[in-house]
């Protein structure tokens, strides 16, 4: 033993109390302290509740993320059709974030989280924000990176690659609230390939329609309906997600 | 730095009961201590939730007993009069026993001070600037004191027939 | 401390799995006895907020359960619960002691505090999936005891322990009844019997019989068993 722990031990002789605290009264005491600890807590951590679930988000998540950014900066040089090619792949993206904000109905955590102070529904919205606006952020990011390459606008850019992404995760929201696509979380993965297919992808014949569409938009001057398009989209979005999660923070019967 | 809040209940409690020598008060004393904190910080996980949880106990405290003089002091006085009184019964018994009657009776001969940052530093672990605070001295002044009060406990025990490494 | 649940149904399209039933809990362990489908699950899922009734309502100490404040006081363990795969099971408390909204070091020194009670401290760093039924359940009431809950709602807590397991759990729970609203399901008699000092026997979402329970009783399983025959 230590010398300190020695001289501790020796005036523990003396200042032990021979009356030790009332064990119920302490228990009771400190949990009301745990209480008043959250309910401060929880008041100014709506950030904390961020980081939170930054940390709990799967690498996968982001990677998929920056892969994209990757293809992009690979394929965009001295390629006309890239971005309805980026557009394409963006799909794919909406359907990862989607899952992972779902990830507790998929492994059964559901109706754990949904008992916590940082209920369910937060954890949802977090991710959704976080997941949400990082995808954006990278695909503006794209559209930043490859304007020197393209002919469009930043913002038309930004746009076309918008649609489809979005396009993916209305679907997958509305197919959330059936039964089938409870049941079925895939089913939105099944939905973004479709969608990719529409917007582009070159080995399948809708791809070159989609382009010549697009081109005929674009010559015209009607480009700014896709801007508004995504914008709205954008709100949809959103408000299909905050339906969404409003109906869900408590079970629903088939579920059950 | 972790805050386990149990553990600092303890240790304020040993405190408290140090001051007091009355289990129901000692225990009121904490949790007022907790609760005036937490309506003040809100987080006990401040760098000096610690030393203000001590600050307001010892108040409280000294509140109680400010004409009375330190609960401990007078206990001390007691206590050790009444052993005195009895010691040659007790010999024979538990050696843990008589060292804790030596051990009280050699802390009976230090300061009030010396005591206090005994078991602010030795024994509830309370770190040297934590105790500066609570006691209103600066940190060369605790470690200076400090030693001191190791140095007049060492010689004290001596007294009693207690030597050795410690 | 009071939980009142106040003439709360629950009715799905072809079946009513809660009937109108009104209760009272305090302070100490109430057993929630009732054959499989008997309404037990639903009854406790609308306590802890997961499930909305179809009318009635259920107040603790005034508050709604439907409010966050009340959960920050609960602990709830359900019948099945699953885990990320990843999870280890000092991650998977970590992970719910954020969610309930403690500190990183407190929610390190709890957790800690809490594997050694459920013992299972030497393999907390193992992944939950490698755990047995019983490990999980352990690992499930330690969750629920993250935040020293005053309400504490536990449904077939004891499905999957050994016989010393559900001893230990016994005089857990017996402890922590002291101070917290207790209610725990079961349709295993004797793990009730002398815990619990009070029972609600549910059949078909009714309250069959709901009162005290003490030892000089006689044999719960008996009584339990001659009601049920009607």
């Amino acid at each position: 033993m230590t010398t300190e722990a020695k001289n501790r031990e020796l005036l523990l002789l003396f200042f032990e109390p021979d009356e030790k605290p009332d064990p119920a009264k302490k228990e009771a005491f400190l949990k009301n302290v745990m209480t008043g600890q959250i309910t401060r807590a929880t008041k100014m951590t709506l950030h904390r509740m961020l980081l939170i679930q930054v940390k709990y988000i799967r690498k996968t998540a982001w990677l998929a993320a920056l892969m994209i950014l990757l293809i992009a900066a690979l394929i965009t040089k001295g390629n006309p059709d890239s971005v309805l090619q980026i557009a394409a792949l963006t799909p794919l993206l909406a359907f990862v974030t989607e899952i992972e904000t779902r990830r507790s109905y998929a492994y059964g955590m559901a109706e754990l989280e949904m008992t916590t102070a940082f209920s369910l529904r937060s954890i949802r919205y977090a991710r959704f924000m976080i997941l949400g606006l990082f995808d954006m952020a990278v695909l503006a990011g794209i559209s930043l990176l490859i304007r020197k390459y393209v002919a469009m606008s930043v913002l038309l850019t930004l746009a076309h690659l918008l649609l489809p992404f979005l396009l993916t995760m209305t679907g997958a929201l509305l197919l959330e609230r059936t039964a089938f696509g409870r049941s079925h979380p895939y089913g939105s993965g099944v939905l973004a390939l479709l969608i990719s297919a529409g917007t582009g992808f070159l080995l399948l014949p809708a791809g070159p329609l989609a382009m010549s569409l697009n081109k005929t938009l674009i010559m015209q001057g009607y480009a700014w309906i896709l801007e508004i398009a995504a914008v709205l989209m954008l709100i949809t979005v959103i408000a299909l997600f905050c339906t969404n999660v409003k109906q869900e923070t408590e079970m629903t019967t088939l579920w059950s | 730095m972790s805050f386990d809040i149990s553990m600092q209940y303890d240790r304020l409690y040993r405190y408290c009961y140090y001051h007091t020598y009355n289990r129901i008060l000692a225990q009121d004393i904490v949790q007022e201590a907790f609760t005036r904190y937490m309506e003040r910080y809100g987080s006990l996980n401040e760098k000096n939730a610690v030393p203000y949880l001590y600050v307001i106990a010892r108040n409280l405290c000294i509140d109680h007993y400010r004409r009375q003089g330190t609960q401990a002091e007078k206990y001390l006085q007691e206590q050790t009069y009444e052993q005195e009184q009895t010691i040659g019964l007790t010999e024979s018994e538990d050696n843990t026993l008589i060292t804790k009657l030596s051990v009280q009776r050699a802390l009976s001969r230090l300061s009030e001070e010396e005591r206090e940052l005994l078991l602010l530093i030795s024994v509830n672990e309370v770190s040297a600037r934590e105790a500066g605070m609570i006691l209103g001295i600066s940190r060369f002044a605790v470690y200076r004191r400090l030693r001191l009060a190791q140095k007049h406990l060492r010689t004290e025990l001596g007294k009693e027939g207690i030597d050795g490494d410690y | 401390m009071e939980l009142r649940i106040d003439r709360v149904s629950k009715q799905y399209k072809n079946k009513i799995a809660v009937d109108r039933l009104s209760a009272t809990l305090h302070a100490g362990v109430t057993g929630l006895l009732g054959a499989n489908g008997a309404g037990k699950t639903t009854l406790m899922r609308m306590i802890c907020g997961v499930l909305t009734p179809t009318s009635g309502e259920i107040t603790y100490n005034g508050v709604p359960v439907s409010e966050e404040r009340y959960r920050s006081v609960l602990g709830y363990l359900p019948q099945e619960f699953g885990c990320y795969p990843e999870f280890s099971g000092r991650d998977f408390l970590l992970y719910f002691a954020a969610l309930k909204g403690m500190p990183r070091n407190e929610a390190e020194i709890r957790s800690e505090e809490l594997l050694e009670t459920v013992g299972l401290a030497d393999v907390s760093k193992k992944r939950v999936r490698t755990y047995s039924g019983g490990m999980k359940q352990r690992l499930g009431i330690a969750q629920a005891l993250l935040n020293r809950p005053q309400v504490l709602i536990l449904d077939e807590p004891t499905a999957g322990l050994d016989p010393m397991e559900r001893v230990r759990f016994r005089e857990l729970i017996g402890e922590i009844g002291k101070s917290s609203i207790v209610l725990l399901s079961t349709h295993i008699v004797s793990d009730v019997e002398h815990i619990a000092d009070h029972i609600l026997m549910m059949k078909n979402g009714q309250l069959l019989w709901q009162g005290e329970w003490k030892e000089s009783d006689g044999s719960l399983e008996e009584f339990y068993l001659r009601e049920f025959r009607e």
